[in-house]
């Protein structure tokens, strides 16, 4: 994975405008329809700052990777994939107690596996020495 | 010693999941082709984690450390290789049904397929980083 400083408003941008808001409106099409207009601003503004750090950081066309960025990659991939068992697990009971459709089960799922991952990502990088 | 709680946690796991399939089985009536998949896969988990963890017991008696910055450094590659593994077969579980049999899974089946891919690509590429000595 090539992620970097400027990457992650980017990110955070897609899981929020294609995962989370999909996420809220599968459980409630009324919210769904109240937070499709805040969250497309948000999305906006993120994918500025996101391409504000890139260019300040001179990371806009290519991603420095090191022996470090591998590093923070594979503990991120791991410690999210502790999580996400953990969630899947958690979610699959109450899936089954509240009646779940599989289209909300899933969509769920995926968007904790990619949000953890971002944050833990985010996390490790930010600690400095790994 | 460095390891040896890792393995006595690790021992305390393998026992209860093998206690769990037991009452499982013994609690099904007739036994049916996914049943058997099912807890063939787990039978398969089990016994790999048990050679891992026979693995570590061997080393611990030697003198040698139960976990060393190696089977941390395969560990977490491993562990990246089953996130993958779980982001795909959370995707692909519905499709794959839908394909083969025509049968919608609900949410427990799904969650068992991805905790069963994920932990099975997990011990497969930690074996496979073991094996080849990376």
């Amino acid at each position: 994975m090539k992620i970097s400083r400027g990457t992650y408003p980017l990110l955070f941008a897609l899981i929020l405008f294609f995962l989370i808001r999909p996420t809220i409106e599968e459980f409630s099409k009324e919210i769904g329809r109240q937070i499709n207009f805040p969250f497309l601003i948000v999305f906006v503004i993120l994918i500025v700052i996101g391409f504000i750090i890139a260019i300040k950081d001179k990371e806009l066309l290519k991603t420095i990777t090191d022996e470090r960025t591998k590093k923070v990659d594979r503990f991120a991939g791991y410690y999210s994939w502790w999580f996400t068992l953990f969630f899947v697990v958690v979610s699959g009971f109450i899936a089954d107690i509240r009646n779940f459709t599989l289209h909300q089960f899933i969509i769920m799922i995926v968007t904790v596996m990619f949000l953890s991952m971002t944050l833990f990502h985010m996390y490790f990088n930010f600690k400095g020495e790994i | 010693m460095k390891g040896k709680k890792e393995i006595i946690v690790a021992t305390v796991v393998v026992a209860g999941v093998l206690l769990t399939l037991f009452f499982y089985l013994m609690g099904t009536g007739e036994i049916e082709l996914n049943q058997i998949v099912l807890v063939g896969i787990a039978l398969i988990l089990v016994g790999l984690a048990m050679y891992i963890i026979w693995d570590k017991i061997r080393n611990v008696q030697k003198g040698l450390p139960g976990k060393d910055e190696r089977t941390i450094s395969m560990s977490h590659k491993a562990g990246y290789y089953g996130f993958i593994a779980a982001i795909w077969s959370a995707v692909f579980t519905p499709l794959f049904f839908d394909v083969s049999s025509g049968y919608e899974p609900d949410g427990g089946d799904v969650s068992a397929i991805v905790v069963l891919v994920s932990a099975f690509v997990f011990i497969v590429s930690y074996l496979y980083f073991y094996w080849k000595g990376k």
